[in-house]
């Protein structure tokens, strides 16, 4: 039995994150794709049709098929919904490392399967006014907790009510509400806030999209599957601005502490919109750690710039750029630099290729820089 | 005998007016604008100028079915012609149905014809600006007659793609300005008393330039250069018994070389290759024990690189990640740039 759902559950995924670059096509909101209006989690019915149409390449779709062919099978396991109240997905990530490659001493090559998921949503009223949203499936843990924890868990679960499309509450377990919500989990920015894809807490988040602006207010009391002692409580607070009517500038701030730690977040950030799919992600923020013994207080400064083109649909040539201060009182600094490509060859399947160089400067020394390659396969159904 | 010849050459008339028509039945298009080009100027009645005007735009003859058409027009509905020019001129209210479905079908014939014209341009032309004022015209006076609106959109819209498209196509000089900050390493080699150890310098600096080059909608081809200060620290490696380190050892140097890019955006947002040479001038400080000496790698290194632009109308963002030909350093360099 166990090996069986396994088996399904292989099959099953999410993403991760949303897709902040596809400001680049206009979408400035996460809301018109997500039912969590900060991002991430399960795409809604419109997000479907427009993974499948407008991201998606239409190379492979036979030639007889019209846009609103490919729209109607973006659904659940190809169909459309016979029902509005009920909606499933499953989807998996999955993806090779390969650290130090060609080199004979260092190589390291390893499978990770990053994320299996089931996720149902049921949601009622007009313009999903209430909906509830749960996903569970498997999360590997880190190497040195393997054994210790289950690997199958809860990743999110959660209500939401819209009283009216401009407002919205959820209360529940979600992601953090604080800065650009990049689907890299390792990226400096979301590493140094602790917002990264198994950083989701219990609380209550409160969303407002007006004409001009986005507002998220959110308070927290940390992941309740976790330890007393470990869980972040705090809350955070999240503006953005469109600009020139394409563009988005915001601001985030967070405060969380749990018994060991006290942590100070605050970045600005920008999405530009340079249309048909190219686009430019930067922000640039501080984490501000104090430890509950003073072993290790400092302040961490990230910077971020994430750049894409698309030269066809489909097909998106990426850039990650990232420095990382982890004590601006030091003048040591690293600066990660991600050339890539992801390919989306139909709907529900996403390829993706990313080289990371990271360079250390430091006063006292110098050494090569180390390379990893991603090679990550993402199927959503 | 006078009578005899009449007959003749009546006879003859007929012979010779029928062999449009017997072409036409035959769909010998060939044949029925044969006719047409050995004899012009002859007396064809109108359901032959029809037959022959079908015959031109299916061999794609379309600007001999362009006069045949004006000259129906002059022939049988002139008349109603100027008016109808009037009338459009002086923006007056327009009822199609004064107007003949006949002489509708000569404009939308010529609409077409000048409209096949425009997609026969490969290139943008002088003689482009001329047709697509006689296509616009047609196209006015088919819009202002209400016939075939669907059509004449749709056509409309096709004819105004390609001449973009046209326009597009044609390459412009440009050039512009820009600075990079910019990171790169070097390699050098510390060697004496029978070891030896690598010694990596790691650089930043800033590199001012420029591009010239053509680009047209789609691509862009260039040749790009920069001059750079800057400066590095070095040491050896963690893992060697020797111990050698310096630092803010000053770089300077100069990198250009040629460059493609492709433009993905109407925004001239573009991803291209730039095959650089990196020139460095940079000297580190011989060790203390003369018994140690530094074998610094070339000064010269060749480069493929990754280039990036994302336009803000004259200024940009670029980006550029390059790795060595032939050895294992990278190169990359993040920078502002405007165009003039």
């Amino acid at each position: 039995m166990k090996l069986f759902l396994i088996g399904f559950l292989f099959l099953f995924s999410t993403f991760a994150s949303a897709y902040t670059q596809f400001i680049g096509h206009s979408y400035t909101s996460c809301l018109n794709c997500h039912f969590n209006p900060s991002g991430g989690g399960p795409l809604n019915d419109y997000g479907r049709v427009v993974s499948a149409t407008l991201i998606s390449s239409g190379a492979f779709y036979p030639k007889t098929w019209n846009e609103e062919k490919v729209a109607y099978t973006s659904g659940f396991l190809f169909r459309k919904p016979k029902q509005d109240w009920l909606r499933t997905q499953i989807n998996y990530r999955g993806f090779q490392v390969v650290q130090n490659p060609g080199s004979s001493k260092n190589e390291q090559k390893r499978w990770i399967n990053m994320q299996a998921d089931a996720r149902v949503i049921l949601k009622f009223g007009e313009n999903d006014k209430f909906i509830a949203v749960g996903q569970y499936g498997y999360a590997p843990l880190p190497q040195n907790l393997e054994g210790e924890q289950t690997e199958w868990r809860s990743r999110e679960h959660y209500v939401g009510y819209r009283p009216s499309p401009k407002v919205g509450i959820y209360a529940g377990l979600m992601d953090k509400v604080f800065g650009i919500k990049v689907i890299e989990h390792i990226a400096f920015s979301r590493i140094a806030p602790e917002v990264t894809q198994n950083d989701q807490t219990h609380g209550v988040m409160g969303h407002y999209l007006g004409e001009k602006w986005e507002m998220f207010a959110h308070g927290f009391v940390g992941n309740l599957a976790q330890d007393e002692d470990l869980r972040m409580k705090g809350g955070s607070v999240m503006v953005e601005r469109t600009a020139f009517d394409i563009h988005r500038i915001g601001a985030s701030v967070m405060s969380s502490k749990n018994n060991y730690q006290d942590l100070l977040s605050y970045s600005g950030h920008t999405r530009l919109n340079l249309k048909e799919g190219s686009a430019i992600l930067a922000e640039i923020g501080q984490t501000n750690r104090k430890t509950q013994n003073g072993s290790d207080d400092r302040t961490m400064r990230y910077g971020l710039l994430q750049t894409y083109l698309r030269p066809v649909r489909g097909t998106y040539f990426l850039a990650n750029i990232e420095y990382f201060k982890k004590d601006i009182k030091e003048s040591d600094y690293t600066v990660r630099w991600g050339p890539g490509i992801q390919y989306f060859p139909i709907q529900r399947l996403e390829l993706r290729l990313d080289a990371y160089n990271t360079r250390n400067f430091a006063p006292t020394s110098s050494t090569k820089d180390s390379w990893m390659y991603l090679l990550q396969t993402h199927i959503w159904l | 005998m006078m009578k005899a010849l009449l007959i003749f050459i009546m006879l003859m008339n007929v012979a010779i007016a029928n062999d449009v028509t017997d072409a036409w039945a035959k769909k010998d298009f060939v044949r029925v604008t044969e006719i047409y080009r050995d004899q012009p100027a002859r007396a064809y009645t109108k359901k032959e100028l029809v037959y022959i005007s079908y015959s031109l735009r299916k061999r794609g003859f379309y600007r001999q079915d362009i006069k045949l058409n004006v000259r129906l027009i002059k022939q049988n509905y002139a008349n109603q012609h100027k008016r109808l020019v009037t009338d459009i001129k002086n923006a007056e209210t327009i009822d199609g149905d004064d107007y003949p479905d006949a002489l509708k079908v000569l404009y939308w014939n010529l609409m077409n014809d000048y409209g096949q014209i425009l997609e026969s341009y490969k290139d943008a032309s002088t003689l482009i600006k001329k047709d697509h004022q006689h296509y616009l015209m047609f196209s006015k006076i088919l819009s202002e007659l209400e016939f075939r609106e669907g059509k004449v959109d749709k056509y409309n819209d096709k004819i105004v793609a390609h001449i973009t498209y046209l326009e597009n196509k044609v390459y412009k000089f440009s050039r512009s300005l820009s600075f990079q900050y910019m990171s790169w390493q070097n390699e050098s080699t510390l060697s004496g008393l029978g070891s030896k150890t690598g010694l990596v310098v790691t650089n930043r600096g800033l590199c001012a330039g420029g591009e010239m080059g053509y680009e047209n909608a789609f691509y862009h081809f260039y040749m790009d250069g920069c001059v750079f200060a800057g400066s590095g620290g070095v040491s050896s490696d963690s893992s060697s018994a020797i111990t050698y380190r310096q630092s803010n050892v000053p770089a300077y140097g100069a990198k250009f070389g040629p460059g493609a890019s492709m433009i993905v955006s109407s925004s001239g947002s573009r991803l291209g290759v730039k095959l650089p040479i990196i020139y460095t001038m940079q000297k580190l400080q011989e060790p203390q024990n003369s018994a140690y000496s530094i074998k610094e790698d070339s000064p010269v290194s060749f480069v493929g690189s990754l280039y990036s632009r994302w336009q803000f109308k004259r200024w940009y963002v670029q980006t550029e990640f390059g790795l060595y030909i032939q050895k294992e350093q990278t190169f990359w360099g993040l920078g502002l740039g405007k165009t003039f």
